[in-house]
């Protein structure tokens, strides 16, 4: 099978150990729920596996590579060919959100300022943010946030796997905008590594994966 | 007792390999990715460089204005008790342009600049901020910590430069009502004593200063872990670690120009 993502013994710890010898593939294509209890590590293991913490042991192969021996310009490619959903948001707190969407696409494809505003402004449009595209993340309520954060996530049109942290918590007609989205994915092969324990999550999955 | 001291040089040494890792995988960010994301790069180069130096103006030319007129009047007063005449102008060029300057523009830089970038790095570990930029593709050196490097380098040579103008030629304007010293033997006396190695020494230390402080502010606010209440302990560090630095590296280049 085609694993576009593997993990091989890896293992991760705070002030605790967190993660522990974890091997996990991720086939082109599926779409995994990583389960456990509150605070078992999932969103930790999610972070690994898109490569944003380096593991304490272990490898992490993405699309074929083994990520952390990679240089520092070859592991921010490969990232490009990623998306991930922070339950946060994660915005950037001095940037508004029309400029917080339209960042990857003026640092990757220095698109001129036309392409961006019509790219931005029809994903804002379909999660209902227009009207708050001016305005600083600080003045979003919290699920505002998570639809900017699900717009940057629309936005990474070149994406071959996608990253969703606990998505579950989001309103409904987001779920659905979720949910739509991993399907589309899916048909063509683009794979999902989800976190959350709802029976929404787990009837997204092709199978659950406790990290524990 | 020897244990003791050893773990903690060792410690305080690591933490220099550690910042010095920091710096020059941020330069290499320039040639490596080469390109990537320049426009946006520019624009934060340019915002920092407006906080740190446009913004830092006014209390640059107050501060070195007050320096000047203390300096120059001390001077006036005191030297020719011991018939030192001569040596206003070297000491003046020696006080204000080679120690005195570039010193005093690096303290305000890190009040106002160092605290800021430690801060406002803090916080944005803390709010997941640096991992959704590197989830994106975006190198974190080269969005975040390089234009600040270059901008608050920048800064300081350029906040420093105009230190010591404002503090010899401003410093005068106003020395002249509380003392007696003629503009044209000011101005023989300075021209004198300063020459272009003084000059070159002032931006070599302010060069030095501005890199230190957005290193150093730029490792500190990294280095929280998961608490917003780490922010301001970081921020202190950052504080305390830049005038520390910047004290050694000041004797330091001294030491060599007069070697």
């Amino acid at each position: 099978m085609n694993n576009l993502l593997c993990l091989k013994n890896v293992s991760f710890s705070y002030d605790r150990p967190i993660l522990e010898s974890v091997n996990f593939e991720l086939p082109a294509g599926k779409v995994i729920a990583i389960t456990g209890k509150a605070d078992s590590g999932k969103s930790v293991f999610l972070r690994v596996a898109a490569g944003i913490l380096s593991p304490d042991e272990g490898d992490l192969i993405l699309f074929g590579k083994n990520f952390w021996e990679l240089g520092r310009p070859e592991m921010m490619r490969l990232k490009m060919r990623t998306a991930f959903f922070f339950q946060e948001g994660a915005l950037l707190a001095n940037t508004n959100v029309f400029d917080n969407l339209a960042l990857p696409l003026r640092y990757h494809f220095a698109l001129d300022q036309k392409k961006v505003e019509s790219k931005v402004g029809f994903v804002l449009e379909r999660l209902g943010m227009l009207k708050y595209s001016k305005q600083l993340p600080a003045s979003l309520s919290l699920q505002l946030k998570r639809r900017v954060a699900l717009a940057r996530v629309l936005l990474a049109e070149s994406s071959k796997i996608y990253f969703w942290d606990e998505p579950e918590v989001m309103e409904e007609e987001m779920r659905e905008i979720v949910a739509e989205t991993i399907k589309e994915a899916k048909a063509k092969g683009i794979p999902s590594l989800i976190t959350g324990n709802g029976a929404w999550t787990k009837g997204l999955s092709d199978g659950g994966r406790d990290v524990f | 007792m020897l244990a003791v001291i050893g773990h903690y040089i060792s410690g305080r040494l690591n933490t220099v390999v550690e910042m010095a890792s920091l710096l020059c995988k941020t330069v290499s960010t320039t040639w490596s990715e080469w390109g990537c994301g320049s426009r946006v790069v520019r624009d934060v180069i340019g915002r920092q460089v407006l906080f740190t130096g446009v913004e830092a103006i006014k209390i640059i030319t107050v501060t070195s204005m007050i320096l000047g007129v203390a300096t120059i009047v001390e001077l006036i007063t005191e030297v020719p008790r011991v018939s030192g005449e001569s040596y206003i102008g070297p000491v003046l060029v020696a006080v204000v342009v080679r120690e005195l300057g570039p010193l005093l523009t690096a303290f305000i830089v890190i009040g106002r600049s160092g605290t800021a970038i430690a801060t406002e790095l803090g916080n944005m570990i803390v709010n997941h901020e640096v991992e959704a930029v590197d989830a994106m593709g975006i190198d974190p050196l080269r969005f975040i910590v390089l234009p600040r490097l270059i901008g608050v380098t920048s800064a300081t040579v350029g906040l420093g430069l105009l230190f010591v103008v404002v503090a010899l030629l401003g410093g005068w304007l106003f020395a002249r009502f509380l003392i007696y010293y003629p503009f044209i033997a000011y101005l023989a006396d300075l021209r004198e004593s300063l020459g272009p190695w003084d000059v070159a020494l002032c931006f070599i230390k302010c060069a030095s200063f501005g890199i230190i402080i957005a290193v150093i502010c730029c490792y500190r606010g990294f280095s929280v872990k998961l608490s917003s209440h780490e922010v301001p302990q970081v921020t202190i560090k950052a504080v305390v670690g830049c005038i520390y630095a910047c004290f050694l590296v000041n004797i330091i280049i001294t030491g060599f120009f007069y070697l």
